[in-house]
């Protein structure tokens, strides 16, 4: 089971969304960052046979999905960032139709659907219209779809947008389970997601791959790169504008900035250990979308 | 007060504005500016608009201004509607509507922003009609003296009140519960016949919406000064494509003379706008969901874990089961999903009414109920116009596109249309087979088959409902109704069969070239909404 791209483009017309791509996927969970606008979405839905490369190669197992879409597609989980649903249709009766559309028989789908509804915690609203869903239990609806022929590869555009923090550990917990016979990719914004479960990382930048590593190797990159500066309140906006802050937080003896610079920001400013967030942050704004 | 105009402004600016970024309306200029070339023919080119017994005004300014009254009148209304009928549900479709509900913008407000940026719309697609015609009288050059007031009276006296209160009913029609989509289009056709009629066969000037009585009669009058005959006709002036063989006789119309009458019959109908306005304004309930969206569905058989509450997170269990993943799509497991969610949008109501019909057409005489017969193909109307849009409609567009091959999903999606039809009119197809009237049964079994392709390629080129809507209940009311030749699908007054045998072919083939490019098509272009705007 592989997932190969290699050298993928794409452009809309002068618009390059994605540049020189390559990578190649096996059994796992594989976390996708980037900032807004980095081209996850985009690389995300040529995956899922929704659009074709301009330039390069998408293969599932050998096959060329853009040349053979349907390969992938019997074997495809896709949630979307955004979807809609059928408001006046029950859960049940939208995963059923999900179902027909995915080529599964009925029978053996109806039990998976069951057990489903149980882990997304939706069976108490199983014969609601869908209609009056909230946006978190139409996330979940959206992710039983992408569950429902258990698919080798299994594609999720932040996926835990709009769970509650119960829902968001159920949701990682099953990702975790299902993640050692299955090619999983996960784009999310929250770094805590990926930290979490996903052995791999990919981080987008601008179009462009910045790296595709493991967390540990990522937070070891970015190792006396992360400073701890105490600093007045009213200096934090100059701050702001020469260095990236990762995070900062008010205390009596000032504001604790944490920066994420390859320069020793202030003779005051003490390294500390890297966080994932604090490396990924490295990992964008120095090595840039640089392959 | 300055801010409170101020304010009214944006919120009026930036909805003429989304609304003129449309593709739709660009096609609306298009065939507004061809509509001036077309309506304006030169004496050579055999052919008049607008009849008074083969005579017609010079093309002067009182002439072209008037007939660009009466036309905008008779025309926008139709299509005009059509266009600008759904402002208020986009602004939910697209999650503006919670957005709104929140601002401390007051209904009355809202729904009067929306009238007005609605009939902006239409002023602008008119003022570029006026500007057309001024253009043909210089070309056409049989005056050259524009003169403006005789341009801007007929439309400010006659198209701004009849556009005003469009822009009203626009509104209207879009928050009236179950007016919004099909049953709404159907009734709006109906009072555009009614009130055409009216406004064309009744000499009396109040209850002339569209103000075609002021206009016409006056030309008659002017022009029966010049050719006596005209005043012992009753045609008076008529609205159509009529072939002149002849030299065309002309006069001199000067327009007509406003006098105080005629501007309070006009206002009567700026005040019913008005309230209009104020009546939408109360049924309007500020994009609170429908309590439809909270019901509980029929039971599904389900083994009874689904009853249980929910776990607790250490005892949820994450296996699953392995489904059974068949080696090829089964078409009719496909149709019957289909047929499932076309179900779906249906109340209980519309089966009840359905089944009712099925038996009157099936038991009740032939030529009793003949006539009444195409009433039946207007009931599926909702169910076709969704079978080519409903994915661009709801958002699932992206979700079935990566589960299901294009064509087995078109495939389906077309024979679950034919099912529907077929049902639909099974009481009248077995009357025919009962009678052996298989001329007719022939026709009608070819419009079973002619009308969901229909539908299915206009959704699938046009992405929307309306369009499909428009143009059937047109087709409908001029051919099974009226009797047009030609254009009885239905077969019931002429027997067309050949013609729609081969219409649908040619549907069909044009929809298998749709898919054909959409599968092979060049990279970037694939099924993606978000990049083509």
């Amino acid at each position: 089971m592989e997932l190969h791209i290699e050298h993928v483009t794409k452009t809309y017309g002068s618009k390059q969304a994605l540049s020189d791509i390559t990578l190649t996927l096996k059994p796992g969970i594989i976390g996708l960052l980037g900032p807004n606008g980095a081209g996850k979405s985009t690389l995300l839905r040529m995956l899922a046979t929704l659009e074709k490369p301009t330039k390069g190669i998408i293969s599932w197992n050998g096959i060329n999905i853009s040349e053979n879409p349907n390969s992938l597609r019997r074997e495809l989980g896709y949630l979307p960032q955004d979807f809609g649903i059928y408001p006046n249709m029950n859960p049940i009766e939208f995963l059923e139709y999900m179902a027909a559309l995915k080529g599964l028989s009925i029978k053996s789908a109806r039990q998976r659907i069951n057990e489903l509804m149980e882990i997304l915690n939706l069976t108490k609203d199983c014969k609601r219209l869908l209609g009056g869903f909230s946006g978190g239990m139409r996330q979940r609806v959206g992710i039983a779809q992408a569950l429902l022929n258990d698919p080798s590869l299994l594609i999720v555009d932040e996926p835990t947008v709009g769970l509650d923090p119960e829902e968001r550990i159920r949701f990682r917990n099953l990702l975790s389970e299902l993640s050692s016979d299955h090619i999983i990719i996960l784009s999310t914004h929250i770094v805590s997601d990926i930290e979490s479960i996903a052995p791999h990382i990919a981080i987008l930048n601008q179009g462009r791959l910045v790296t595709s590593t493991t967390p540990e190797q990522l937070i070891h990159s970015a190792e006396q790169k992360v400073w701890n500066n105490i600093v007045p309140a009213v200096s934090l906006k100059d701050i702001q504008k020469r260095f990236i802050i990762s995070s900062s937080i008010t205390r009596a003896d000032g504001v604790h900035a944490r920066i994420v610079s390859s320069l020793r920001p202030s003779l005051h400013a003490q390294s500390v250990p890297p966080l994932l967030e604090d490396a990924y942050l490295y990992a964008v704004t120095s090595l840039g979308g640089q392959s | 007060m300055t801010n409170f105009i101020q304010s009214y402004f944006y919120i009026i600016k930036n909805n003429v504005i989304k609304q003129m970024r449309s593709y739709s309306f660009l096609i609306v200029i298009g065939l507004t500016l061809f509509l001036g070339y077309f309506c304006v023919p030169a004496a050579s080119d055999g052919y008049q608009i607008f009849y008074l017994s083969g005579i017609r005004g010079v093309y002067n300014s009182a002439w072209l201004g008037g007939m660009a009254a009466m036309l905008s009148s008779l025309l926008l209304w139709l299509f005009g509607f059509y266009m600008l009928r759904s402002q208020i549900s986009d602004d939910e479709r697209l999650k503006v509507g919670p957005v709104i509900a929140s601002a401390p913008i007051s209904k009355l407000r809202y729904i009067a922003s929306k009238t007005l940026s609605n009939f902006i719309v239409l002023i602008t697609i008119e003022s570029i009609l006026l500007i057309a015609f001024m253009v043909m009288q210089l070309l056409r050059g049989e005056d050259y003296y524009v003169r403006l007031w005789d341009y801007i009276a007929p439309f400010i006296f006659n198209t701004c009140p009849s556009l005003f209160l469009l822009s009203a009913l626009t509104v209207l029609f879009d928050v009236i519960p179950g007016f919004k989509h099909a049953i709404g289009n159907i009734t709006f056709f109906f009072l555009w016949i009614f009130l055409s009629v009216i406004s064309i066969a009744s000499p009396h000037a109040v209850i002339d919406l569209f103000g075609l009585d002021s206009i016409c009669s006056d030309m008659v009058k002017q022009a029966a000064l010049q050719y006596p005959h005209l005043a012992d006709s009753l045609e008076g002036g008529s609205f159509g494509y009529y072939v002149i063989s002849t030299e065309v006789l002309t006069f001199n119309w000067g327009g007509v003379h406003w006098t105080l009458g005629l501007l309070i019959y006009r206002l009567v109908w700026m005040i019913a706008a008005i309230l209009i306005i104020v009546f939408s304004s109360l049924l309007f309930k500020r994009f609170k969901p429908s309590r439809k969206k909270h019901e509980i569905t029929e039971p599904v058989i389900y083994n009874a874990a689904i009853e249980s509450s929910s776990a607790p997170l250490s005892l949820v269990s994450f296996k699953l089961s392995a489904v059974k993943k068949d080696p090829r799509i089964h078409i009719f497991r496909l149709t019957r999903a289909e047929l499932r969610i076309m179900r779906s949008d249906l109340s209980i109501w519309w089966l009840l009414l359905i089944i009712l019909l099925i038996v009157g057409s099936l038991f009740a005489p032939l030529p009793a109920i003949k006539s009444w017969l195409p009433l039946l193909m207007v009931l599926p109307l909702s169910i076709w116009s969704q079978m080519g849009t409903r994915e661009k409609y709801y958002s699932t567009a992206e979700l079935i596109g990566s589960s299901c091959p294009p064509y087995y999903k078109w495939l389906s999606v077309w024979l679950a249309g034919i099912i529907i039809t077929f049902l639909v009119s099974a009481g009248v197809i077995t009357h025919f087979v009962m009678e052996a009237q298989w001329a007719l049964l022939g026709s009608w079994g070819i419009a079973v088959f002619f009308l969901p392709t229909l539908a299915l390629i206009s959704g699938s080129v046009t992405k929307s409902r309306k369009f499909f809507e428009v143009i059937y209940i047109l087709w409908w009311y001029l051919g099974p109704i009226n009797n047009i030749p030609y254009l009885d699908f239905l077969g019931l007054s002429s027997n067309h069969s050949k013609l729609y045998l081969t219409f649908t072919f040619i549907l069909l083939t044009i929809s298998l070239i749709i898919i054909f490019f959409k599968i092979t098509s060049i990279p970037g272009r694939v099924c993606n909404e978000k990049h083509r705007y």
